[in-house]
C-alpha cells in the first residue's frame, strides 16, 4: 500500500463519516421538525378545544339570552380579542413563576402552561364569534321554530344548528390564533427543545440565529398547517350541518 | 252557535316609547277566514304576532278558547296557531325536512310524517322539489314552502302575513286556492294580514281595518267595504278592479296559460292564470304605461282611451282614463309634464298580461 493509497483511504473515511454526520444531522432536523409540528398541533389544538368548550356555551348564552349587562359583556369579550399576546404572557409568567400566586402549580415552562395561556388568549375569539353568529342568524329562525311548535330549548337548538357554520369558523379562528401566537408560548413555555418548543418559538429562534432559510421553512409549515386545518373544517362544515338535520 | 276561538280585549303593545297597538279589541270565530287590513305600518303584523304567541301584549288580555294566554300556556297556543311570515323563512336543509320539522317536533311517527309531507307538498304544487335545499328555491316556491310547513300541522288556526306579497300571479293563485281549500275543506280558521283590499274581499268572511295601531272597524267584508272610513282611500284600493269573464285562449308562455277576460263595454284584457269563468281582475295602477302614441311592445294589452280626471299628489299624478271602463293610471308628475297630458287628451294605456291579477 503506497502513500497515495493510504491518503486516499483516509480521505474516503473522512467523506463517509462526514456523510454519516450530515445524515444524522438531517435526521435530527427532520425528527425535530416533526416533533415541533406535532407539539404545536397538540398544544394549540388542545387550547382551541378547551376554548370551544368554554366559549361555545358562553357565546350561546350571550347570543340567545337577553339580560342586563349583556351589551357590556359582549363589548368586553370583543375588546379582549385584541389582547397582546406578550402582555398576557407576562401576566401569566408572573402568576406561574415560583414567587407568583400560582407558582405552586409548577406550570411555568410546561406544555400545560402554554395550553392554559393560549386557552385564555383565544376564548374571547370563540365567545365573540359565536355570539355574533348566533345573533346574526335571523331571529325569525327562532320564531319559526317556536311557531311550528318547538319549545324554547328546541328552538335554541335549531338556532345553533343554523349557526353551525359560524361556530365552526369560531373554532377555526381560535385554533389559528393559538398556533400563530408567540408571546405566550415563549414566555410561559421558554422554548425548551423537545418539551415546549413550538413552531412560532422555533421560527423566532432560527431567525435570531441567522438561520433565515430554516425560519422560512418553519413559517411555510405553520401557514400550511393553518390552511389545511381551515380547509378541513370547511369541508366538514357542510357535511356536519347536513348531518345535524338527520 | 259560532264559537269564539280568539279574543283580544283592549290589547296594547309598546315598543319602547312607540305604541304599536292601541286598545285593540276584536274576536275571531272558529272556522272563519278573517282578514286584518290596513296600510303599511298600521300594526297588522304586530296583531298577528300577539295571536301567534310570539309577542306579549303590554296591556290588555288575549284569550284563546276563552282561556287567558299567559307564559304557562303560550306553548300550547303556538302548537295550535302556526304563523307564516311575510318574508319566507326556511331552515337550511331540504324542503322535505323543512315541512317535516313541526311534525317531528310533535313526535309523529316517521311513516306518517312521510305521508303528510308528501300530501302537503302536493297541495302547494312542490312535490317534485322535496329533496332540493329549501333555500335554493325561487321566491314563489319558498313562499309556498313556508305555507306548507304550517299547513302540514293541520292546526285549528293558521296565521298568514301578507300571503301573496311579491308573488307572481301563478304562485299567488296557488297560495290563495290553498288557503280557500284549507278553510272550506278542513275548517281551519285563518287569520290573514293584507294591505290588499281586493284579496280580503275575495278570500275573507270578516275583516278588521287597522290604522295607526287602532281598530277602525270590524265586520263582514261587505260591511267594511260599504262603510266610510276617515283617511282611508278606499277608492284607490278598489280602483282598477273589474268583474269579468275569463276564457283560456289556448296560448301558453313558459307553461303559464293565457286567458282573455271580457270586462264591461266589450273591453277585453289579457292575463296569465288558471282561473276561468266569472273572475275579478285587478290591474295595479303603477304597472300601466301611458303614452300619446300607440306603443308597439311585448306587452299584450294596449287600449285607447280618454283622460277624464287628473289628481295630482306630491310627486305622483293619478290619471283616470276611460277605455270603456275607468282605468286609474299612476305616473310621476315629471312624466305628466313631459307628456303634457291634460283632461280630454286621447292616450294609450299599455300593460303586460302578467300585471293583471285574477281572483
Amino acid at each position: 500500500m503506497n502513500v497515495h493509497q493510504v491518503g486516499g483511504l483516509a480521505n474516503m473515511d473522512y467523506m463517509v463519516r462526514n456523510r454519516q454526520n450530515k445524515w444524522r444531522m438531517d435526521m435530527t432536523v427532520e425528527s425535530d421538525l416533526i416533533q415541533i409540528t406535532l407539539q404545536s398541533l397538540l398544544i394549540s389544538g388542545s387550547a382551541a378545544l378547551l376554548a370551544s368548550a368554554i366559549g361555545l356555551p358562553a357565546g350561546l348564552i350571550l347570543g340567545l339570552k337577553k339580560f342586563k349587562g349583556r351589551a357590556v359583556t359582549i363589548g368586553v369579550f370583543n375588546s379582549l380579542i385584541g389582547l397582546p399576546t406578550v402582555a398576557l404572557g407576562l401576566i401569566l409568567y408572573l402568576a406561574f413563576s415560583n414567587a407568583g400566586p400560582l407558582g405552586f402549580l409548577g406550570l411555568l415552562y410546561t406544555p400545560l402552561g402554554i395550553i392554559i395561556g393560549q386557552t385564555i388568549l383565544v376564548t374571547p375569539v370563540m365567545i365573540s364569534v359565536t355570539t355574533e353568529t348566533i345573533t346574526s342568524v335571523d331571529d325569525s329562525i327562532r320564531e319559526l321554530a317556536l311557531t311550528l311548535g318547538a319549545d324554547e330549548r328546541a328552538a335554541a337548538f335549531t338556532v345553533v344548528r343554523e349557526s353551525f357554520g359560524g361556530i365552526l369558523l369560531a373554532s377555526s379562528a381560535s385554533f389559528s390564533r393559538a398556533i400563530a401566537e408567540l408571546g405566550v408560548a415563549l414566555m410561559i413555555g421558554g422554548n425548551i427543545r423537545g418539551l415546549t418548543r413550538v413552531l412560532t418559538t422555533s421560527i423566532a429562534l432560527e431567525t435570531t440565529r441567522g438561520e433565515i432559510a430554516l425560519g422560512l421553512g418553519l413559517t411555510l409549515i405553520l401557514i400550511t398547517l393553518i390552511l389545511i386545518v381551515n380547509a378541513g373544517l370547511g369541508l366538514l362544515r357542510k357535511r356536519v350541518q347536513w348531518w345535524l338535520w338527520e | 252557535m259560532v264559537m269564539g276561538i280568539i279574543q283580544l280585549e283592549n290589547v296594547s303593545v309598546d315598543f319602547g316609547n312607540v305604541r304599536a297597538l292601541d286598545d285593540v279589541s276584536f274576536a275571531i270565530n272558529a272556522g272563519e277566514m278573517f282578514s286584518i287590513i290596513g296600510p303599511n305600518g298600521a300594526g297588522k303584523t304586530t296583531v298577528l304576532r300577539v295571536i301567534a304567541g310570539l309577542l306579549e301584549p303590554s296591556e290588555g288580555s288575549f284569550l284563546f278558547h276563552d282561556h287567558l294566554v299567559s307564559d304557562i300556556n303560550r306553548q300550547d297556543l303556538r302548537r295550535q296557531a302556526p304563523m307564516v311570515f311575510q318574508k319566507p323563512t326556511l331552515f337550511n336543509t331540504t324542503l322535505f325536512k323543512n315541512v317535516a320539522y313541526g311534525l317531528r317536533i310533535r313526535g309523529i311517527a316517521e311513516d306518517e310524517v312521510q305521508r303528510i309531507v308528501t300530501d302537503t307538498l302536493d297541495l302547494v304544487h312542490l312535490t317534485n322539489l322535496q329533496n332540493r335545499p329549501a333555500r335554493n328555491l325561487s321566491g314563489g316556491e319558498q313562499r309556498r314552502a313556508s305555507l306548507a310547513m304550517a299547513i302540514a300541522l293541520d292546526t285549528e288556526l293558521l296565521l298568514v302575513d301578507e300571503p301573496t306579497a311579491y308573488l307572481d300571479n301563478e304562485s299567488a293563485e296557488i297560495v290563495e286556492a290553498t288557503l280557500k281549500r284549507l278553510n272550506s275543506e278542513r275548517g281551519t280558521t285563518i287569520v290573514m294580514v293584507t294591505h290588499n283590499f281586493l284579496q280580503a274581499e275575495v278570500l275573507a268572511n270578516r275583516a278588521a281595518i287597522l290604522q295607526h295601531g287602532k281598530i277602525k272597524k270590524v265586520g263582514t267584508v261587505s260591511e267594511i267595504f260599504r262603510s266610510e272610513l276617515d283617511g282611508f282611500k278606499q277608492d284607490e284600493f278598489k280602483s282598477n278592479t273589474f268583474s269579468g269573464f275569463a276564457r283560456a285562449n289556448g296560448e301558453k308562455a313558459h307553461e303559464r296559460r293565457h286567458v282573455s277576460i271580457e270586462l264591461e263595454n266589450e273591453v277585453v284584457v289579457e292575463a296569465i292564470g288558471r282561473r276561468e269563468g266569472k273572475v275579478t281582475a285587478f290591474i295595479p295602477p303603477q304597472d300601466i304605461i301611458v303614452s300619446k302614441e300607440e306603443v308597439f311592445s311585448s306587452a299584450r294589452n294596449s287600449l285607447l282611451g280618454r283622460v277624464v280626471r287628473i289628481d295630482s299628489h306630491e310627486s305622483t299624478a293619478l290619471l283616470t282614463v276611460d277605455v270603456g271602463v275607468d282605468l286609474l293610471v299612476q305616473i310621476t308628475n315629471t312624466s305628466q309634464n313631459r307628456l303634457n297630458i291634460s283632461i280630454d287628451d286621447k292616450v294609450y294605456v299599455t300593460f303586460k298580461a302578467s300585471s293583471v291579477r285574477v281572483f
